[in-house]
């Protein structure tokens, strides 16, 4: 029992406040101790003091409020405190059946795949321990047969969960709340973007979300900019995003073969951001298209969420500019960075045209001594300046920030966009993980017609071409971190493959999913009365179904020797007649079937008189020899019947 | 009322098959499911998850929930496996004074291992497992009338192995438990006088007056001593004593008590205390007289027609 607690706590070690393992683990202790030694029952007063030292402690910790966390720590806490006042039964089967909701807690934090095996690990352990409590005569908790039959009792239940789980009725919209105030977790992309503020992204291999082609039609890599939030406005260290009060419009008319259909399994992130290939044609239900393309959910993504897209691949977006917007958009702290403020002026007297200018510089970054690397040396104070004449080592954040700024210092309205870059082709779908994350310009310019258009440049490419070819892990020649192996990314990346297909089956079915297979089986609709009876069936036929093995396991088993007897009976209850006279004995079978058929009287006879040595006699004439020669014996009288007409 | 009534009706339908001879098997037709009160407890801690699950379309929470499910139908069956095609084989009961709890044992037998099969009721409670040889309960019964007292139901029942469900069956063995009148107590002080009946002037040979002590309701008048009495509040008898061997003489119509059952019950007092001190004895009840005799055996007789005087009890 104690076991079954630890193993369900455990796994919650990572959420909860620090000080919390140590105590789960002094209580366990303690409890063990006390089980083996016999120490007599803690004194009521000092676990109300315990009580609610840890609940102050939880207070303080994680503070007032009726959150998420708060009730399942004290739900935890409450149930490793119960542990030390429980000496009887009743408290026993409380804390075990504590134990299976602590796990489900866990569940609302995450479905991660791996986290299957803690479902069956604690079900199994807990289960163990209830059938321990219940077992009055024998007390080892580690009874290797009470181990064996409880897994049996798991495994034997494991049909019915895979059934209830397809054909359960599910609900279409939640009761109450909303799924999302059980948010898995907050990580991605964030909405500001600061010097070293992706790096932390670059060291997570973690999926950010997988995408599937319509057809397998996916573009090139260096084509796929997954667009997220877009930063308009810069302090001198920090990039942020604009707040719109519009939407933009829909492109309605597309270049077929530039366009893209594609659908994305989003991981959650705490965040509203839905991330599209640029440029997307419309936003799907529930999200706004805002005015610089960036798709914003209504919701916070708290869960795994789907969304189909149809996107144009291309880095060109036409769009006239409005007048506020265009102020906005070439606006700098005023002062900052005189050295590339300068080295700007020079260039725009050099060159007049916007295109030369961009050209420029892209040429500049690229043959000045510039560096990809993802430990650049900190900077502080003028930091464009800085980066660009003195350290000229960093990544993609530092050259889309110096880039935009540079623009923006030659009058040409800019933006920095963030989101990721690139993916893996991993197999039937795209993995984009969390260190493809990537930042990119947009400049705005105007054709020979007057139009204006939004043309992305990605500075990175000029400094570290194979970033934008090949994927962010391209230039790593040195190690993220200690355990950066090339064997263990690429493990992650098949533990992913079968993580699609876990969210795909399990962790992201719902009623549509189930409608899905409803259909497939043939059952249209589902109003109340289907339903009904859906359910009523369910249960009949699981009852009915696992009725069957027990039978057979019930069954009464004959010996060998006694199932040659009855087949021997048989014979002589041919008739009906006979039967009806009830044959008692062999003796008396025998005496039938010789009547019967008259034939057979020799072996029967030497049936009668094998069967009782052996079942009579001393035990060493059983042999499994003798069994046979008796069924070969039973055999030739079922043929001399056989041939009687 | 009503549920006076329909307790009364599950009751005569549950006892149906009134006193059964022995063996008996319980096939399913005589057991009973329902879940425990853990199992209770269980249901509504799953069916919480479950809500849960639903509501907030948590799979993996399903998945525990739907396992949980699965696991306890797998139980019911395997709890009610565990009961069928047990066969009580025999009771056996000692014989024991009337208010003790009679002990009995039964026997329980099986074709297949059965586990935690347990017996309770408010006095006593016992598990015993089944592995190929038979098993023996404990339980205790409560006794309430003298002579042969048959046995109530008797409830055999198993929670093995998590105790989510109860499966129990009822048997109403044809099984009678042979109850001794209670004993007074504390045991009062061998008849005042052994004389034979009616023999009021001669006292037996070898007795003589020992002493005097207080009157104890049922002594014979005769041996009141009626002067010492008058000088006192108190009622004194006179007390005699065996000089010569030890012969004891038990006579129901000796001494003058109107109640038949304080009789019987300060002639069992008697018959154990004199057992105890290993002295001859001699019961004489009407319709019934023993020998002067000793031993286990002839205590055994003796109690048994205490006990089954009158037709035990019964008016």
């Amino acid at each position: 029992m104690i076991a079954a607690v630890l193993v369900a706590v455990v796994p919650h070690s990572q959420r909860l406040p620090l000080w919390f393992l140590p105590m789960t683990l002094a209580v366990v202790g303690f409890r063990y101790i006390s089980q083996t030694r016999r120490i007599k029952q803690t004194y009521k007063r000092v676990l109300v003091m315990l009580a609610v030292m840890v609940l102050l402690m939880i207070v303080y910790s994680q503070g007032l409020g009726l959150s998420r966390e708060i009730s399942v720590t004290i739900l935890i806490s409450m149930t490793v405190l119960k542990l030390l006042e429980t000496y009887r039964m009743r408290d026993a089967l409380l804390v075990v059946m504590l134990c299976y909701f602590v796990t489900v807690t866990r569940f609302l934090y995450s479905q991660d795949m791996l986290l299957v095996f803690y479902l069956f690990g604690s079900a199994y352990v807990a289960t163990h321990a209830l059938a321990v409590l219940n077992h009055e005569k024998n007390n080892r908790w580690l009874d290797g047969k009470q181990l064996k039959a409880t897994a049996a009792n798991l495994a034997l239940a494991i049909p019915f969960a895979a059934l209830f789980f397809l054909v359960f009725p599910r609900l279409g919209s939640p009761i109450w709340g909303s799924p999302d105030i059980f948010g898995e977790g907050k990580t991605g992309i964030s909405d500001t973007m600061s010097p070293g503020s992706i790096i932390e992204l670059f060291m997570d291999d973690s999926p950010a979300f997988r995408v599937t082609f319509d057809g397998g039609q996916a573009p090139p890599n260096n084509q796929m900019y997954w667009r997220g939030p877009v930063l308009w406005h810069f302090d001198g260290t920090t990039w942020s995003r604009q707040r719109h009060n519009r939407l933009r419009q829909t492109i309605d008319s597309v270049n077929q073969e530039l366009a893209v259909n594609y659908q994305v399994e989003l991981e959650s992130t705490g965040q509203n951001y839905l991330f599209g290939l640029d440029y997307v044609t419309a936003a799907p239900a529930g999200v706004f298209l805002l005015p610089d393309s960036l798709l914003y959910s209504t919701t916070t993504i708290n869960q795994l969420r789907h969304y189909e897209l149809r996107s144009v691949v291309t880095d060109k977006y036409p769009e006239n500019l409005r007048s506020d917007d265009r102020e906005l958009l070439v606006k700098l702290p005023a002062g900052g960075n005189p050295r590339t403020k300068q080295l700007m002026t020079d260039w725009q007297s050099q060159y007049p045209n916007d295109v030369q200018l961009i050209t420029q510089v892209l040429q500049w970054f690229n043959q000045e001594p510039f560096y990809y690397s993802y430990s650049p040396p900190p900077l502080s104070g003028e930091i464009i300046d800085q980066f660009l004449f003195e350290s000229r080592r960093g990544f993609c954040e530092h050259y889309a920030s110096a880039f935009v700024v540079m623009m923006r210092m030659a009058g040409i309205p800019s933006r920095v966009v963030t989101g990721y870059q690139g993916g893996i082709n991993n197999g039937e779908y795209w993995l984009i993980k969390q260190s493809d994350a990537h930042a990119w310009a947009e400049v705005y310019l105007e054709d020979n017609n007057g139009n204006g258009y939004w043309q992305r440049v990605d500075p990175t490419g000029m400094v570290a071409p194979e970033r934008v070819e090949g994927g962010a892990r391209e230039l790593m020649n040195e190690k993220r971190s200690l355990f950066d192996y090339e064997w263990l990314i690429s493990y992650k990346e098949q533990m992913d493959k079968y993580r699609y297909q876990w969210n795909q089956w399990v962790r992201d079915f719902n009623v549509s999913k189930q409608q899905a297979l409803f259909n497939a089986i043939g059952i249209e609709h589902r109003d109340g009365k289907n339903l009904a009876l859906m359910v009523a069936g369910i249960l009949v036929f699981t009852a009915l179904l696992s009725l069957i093995p027990l039978y057979f396991l019930s069954r009464r088993k004959y010996h060998r020797l006694q199932k040659l007897y009855l087949q021997f009976a048989r014979l002589a209850k041919a008739e009906p007649e006979i039967y009806a006279q009830h044959p008692k004995g062999l003796e008396h079978l025998a005496e039938l079937i010789k009547d019967q058929y008259p034939g057979t009287r020799v072996q029967v006879d030497h049936f009668t008189q094998m069967y009782l040595q052996l079942r009579y006699g001393p035990p060493q004439t059983r042999r499994k020899s003798a069994l046979e020669h008796l069924q070969q014996t039973l055999q030739h009288i079922k043929s001399k019947i056989k041939a009687t007409p | 009322m009503i549920l006076q009534s329909f307790k009364n009706r599950l009751n005569q339908y549950i006892n149906r098959r009134g006193a059964e001879q022995l063996p008996v098997t319980f096939n399913w037709r005589r057991i009973y499911v329902l879940p425990s009160k853990a199992g209770l407890f269980f249901s509504v801690i799953w069916f919480l998850m479950m809500l849960a699950g639903l509501n907030f379309n948590n799979n993996m929470t399903l998945m525990l929930v739907f396992l949980l499910f699965g696991l306890a139908q797998v139980i019911l069956h395997k709890t009610f496996f565990n009961l069928r095609n047990l066969r009580m084989e025999q009771i056996h009961a000692e014989p024991v004074h009337l208010g003790n709890p009679a002990e009995i044992r039964i026997q329980l037998n099986a074709d297949t291992q059965k586990t935690q099969i347990q017996t309770a009721n408010d006095l006593s409670h016992d598990v015993t497992d089944i592995d190929q040889s038979p098993a023996q309960l404990h339980a205790l019964v409560m006794t309430t009338q003298r002579g042969w007292q048959a046995l109530d139901r008797i409830k055999i029942l198993t929670r093995y192995p998590l105790g989510l469900f109860t499966v129990w069956a009822y048997c109403t063995p044809a099984v009678s438990i042979l109850v001794y009148p209670k004993p007074e107590q504390p045991c009062p002080p061998f008849p005042s006088h052994g004389g034979m009946e009616g023999d009021l002037q001669t006292p037996v040979k070898g007795e003589e007056l020992s002493g005097i002590r207080n009157y104890q309701q049922g002594d014979p008048i005769r041996d009141i001593a009626w002067k010492k009495s008058a000088q006192s509040n108190q009622t004194w008898v006179k007390q005699f004593n065996q000089t010569q061997g030890k012969h004891l003489r038990f006579d129901f119509n000796q001494f003058s008590m109107n109640n038949v059952e304080l009789k019987l019950s300060r002639l069992t007092a008697w018959v154990l205390a004199a057992d105890q001190q290993q002295v001859e004895y001699q019961l004489t009840l009407p319709g019934f007289t023993s020998a002067m005799s000793s031993g286990e055996q002839h205590k055994h007789q003796c109690l048994q027609a205490l006990a089954l005087f009158h037709s035990g009890g019964v008016a």
